[in-house]
């Protein structure tokens, strides 16, 4: 059964690291493991997608469905290797290392493992505690997919408005549902594993996507705060949607920075910048509001700020956005009634809500004690990483500055959004804060992780006045 | 110079000490005693062994309604115990959409057993139901009574 499990989530993610491989246009070896990780949340984005309108077109419950995705994948395969077929594989592994950069490696090697660890030792025990994890999993998530699989031709049920939310997203559980369609059978182990690739993923993602744009020790250690996040990883294994949504801020983020600051010549990571960006959108609402921030603020400081423009730019970053685009169009313009947190009364209630001082104060004193609160760890893990970006910043490079802006604008938009939220919010504002705080933060946590891991020196640049054998030729940062 | 390369580097080492030291931490604290052994016997998994058995003898879609201690007069209930049971049949029940309530072609009926052998029968005459399989001492499967 193992086997199938895997083989279940095994398609998704070659159709995503096939997207991605063709759209780095670089030798695939190149950054391997980057795409390994973008690949699996892409892949699982789109075959939602294409889950979603098939079911709309048939209905959920046929395997033929399979057929569409192997289309897909061939289709998308045979373009790699036409391309790969003309690329020139390059030298992939670093020159040879010094003594003290061997050490250092090692030492954040063992640092990142025992993260590691000790994040699969939670993650695998609370999943066995607790297979069909908490509340918000198997009274939305789950519940929903259990419609979409049991269903038939009457799946639509799942978003009827006799049922509690009917207008969230349905990634994950599509997602969930076309794993137990490919097994033939209601598998928990399937939500698990669901749930374990995008917190497992986020790490990696992280990890290597800092590896790439800075350093790997960087990576590693970007990586290990990440996994030693304890309440991350616990909010990954209770099976909710936030971890997911927090990947795929992660990879919109992370792909809008590449994009920007390498686009020249390689129009394809605009499509994948977009298209990380619109599956945000596709998980949950909150994520709504990250797809139109992510949107505008990579385009506009694209257009403001790179002085040579690269003129498709602007077009592939919509072509990626498309599919997610229309697949979330059509469920929330056609099929889902309207969210109730954005439905608070005319516009005179909203503007008495956001002229009332005491809102403010209720905000600032709930969301900073849950902000200190946020991460498991003995002290406020928060203020810690500020602190030490502080100590370690490093202005980044001339040519790297826009990218930079992109992304802080990015996450400070989605934080500001989800203040006004707050104040607008047409339930008691205290007790919708204490529900779903620890939530939002989780889900621009690892983005967050990433803009202050671009902003901070690298290890190497650390250790290298004191030992300079450390300094590597890959360093960006001033 | 030299002091804040210094400085730079004992911050770096002891975030990346606290970091790892405060993920061992979390995990001993969160899971380091936890008995794996009881498996599968999660409220629930319980729970939803138990609804699901059900599922063969129901419309394969559509709203059922759904009764429980909480919709007896005068019947002293915990507020919270109701509502869990009533989500987790939910969960355990689709593609079928719970509603609670006896207006309904058919509804599942969820009573505690508390020995009182006029219970059931007292419901079933205040709603006007009749049962059509009685899966255990607890749940039904019910009707509108119509003779």
């Amino acid at each position: 059964m193992m086997v199938q499990l895997l083989l279940s989530f095994l398609l998704p993610w070659l159709i995503g690291l096939s997207l991605v491989i063709l759209c780095f246009r670089e030798s695939f070896l190149e950054h391997f493991i980057l795409k390994v990780f973008l690949g699996l949340g892409l892949g699982v984005g789109i075959t939602s997608s294409l889950y979603f309108f098939f079911s709309l077109v048939f209905d959920p419950s046929r395997s033929s469905y399979f057929l569409v995705e192997g289309l897909v994948l061939v289709s998308i395969l045979i373009l790699t290797i036409c391309d790969q077929s003309t690329r020139k594989h390059s030298k992939i592994f670093p020159a040879r290392l010094s003594t003290q950069q061997i050490i250092l490696m090692v030492f954040m090697a063992v640092c990142f493992i025992i993260s590691l660890w000790t994040a699969a030792d939670v993650f695998s025990k609370y999943t066995i505690i607790e297979p069909h994890g908490r509340y918000d999993a198997w009274a939305i998530w789950n519940y929903r997919a259990r419609f979409i699989y049991r269903g038939g031709v009457h799946w639509l049920d799942a978003i009827s408005p006799l049922q509690f939310h009917p207008d969230y997203p349905l990634l994950t559980p599509l997602s969930i549902s076309r794993a137990w369609l490919f097994m033939n059978d209601e598998v928990q182990k399937a939500v698990i594993l669901l749930a374990g690739l995008f917190t497992f993923g986020s790490i990696g993602l992280i990890s290597a996507a800092i590896g790439k744009i800075k350093s790997l020790s960087h990576g590693m250690l970007a990586g290990l705060l990440l996994a030693g996040t304890g309440m991350y990883i616990y909010n990954g294994a209770i099976l909710f949607a936030d971890v997911p949504q927090s990947f795929f801020v992660l990879s919109a983020v992370v792909m809008a920075y590449i994009a920007i600051t390498e686009s020249t010549g390689k129009p394809g990571l605009a499509i994948l910048a977009g298209l990380s960006a619109g599956y945000a959108g596709w998980v949950k609402n909150e994520g709504l509001m990250f797809f139109a921030v992510a949107a505008v603020v990579t385009l506009a400081v694209y257009l403001i700020s790179i002085k040579n423009k690269n003129k498709p730019f602007v077009w592939n970053y919509l072509a990626g956005m498309a599919l997610p685009l229309l697949t979330v169009l059509y469920f929330k313009a056609i099929l889902s009634p309207q969210n109730d947190l954005i439905n608070p009364g005319n516009l005179s209630t909203i503007f008495e809500k956001i002229i009332e001082s005491q809102r403010y104060e209720v905000l600032a004193r709930e969301g900073l004690s849950y902000l200190l609160a946020f991460g498991g760890w003995s002290a406020p893990v928060i203020i810690i990483l500020v602190v030490f970006a502080v100590i370690a910043y490093s202005s980044p490079l001339p040519q790297k500055k826009v990218g930079v802006r992109a992304v802080i604008l990015m996450v400070l938009f989605q934080a500001a959004g989800y203040i006004i939220i707050y104040l607008i919010t047409p339930f008691d504002l205290t007790l919708h804060i204490r529900q779903s705080i620890l939530r939002l933060i989780i889900h621009i946590y690892p983005a967050f992780l990433f803009v202050l891991f671009l902003l901070m020196k690298t290890p190497e640049q650390i250790l290298s006045p004191l030992f300079p054998a450390l300094f590597l030729e890959k360093e960006e940062s001033g | 110079m030299l002091f804040r390369n210094l400085v730079l580097l004992a911050a770096f080492v002891t975030l990346l000490i606290y970091a790892t030291w405060n993920a061992l931490a979390y995990r001993n604290r969160m899971v380091g005693g936890a008995d794996t052994s009881d498996a599968g016997n999660d409220m629930v998994s319980t729970w939803d062994r138990r609804m699901r058995k059900m599922l063969p003898d129901l419309p394969d879609h559509g709203v059922v309604g759904y009764l429980a201690d909480w919709d007896i007069p005068g019947y002293a209930y915990g507020h919270t115990d109701q509502t869990v049971e009533y989500l987790l049949s939910q969960y355990a029940l689709p593609p079928l959409t719970l509603q609670r309530g006896a207006n309904y072609p058919i509804i599942i009926g969820n009573f505690s057993d508390t020995g009182d052998k006029e219970k059931i029968p007292a419901i079933l005459e205040h709603f006007n139901l009749r049962i059509v399989k009685e899966h255990t001492n607890e749940i039904f499967i019910l009707e509108a009574d119509t003779e």
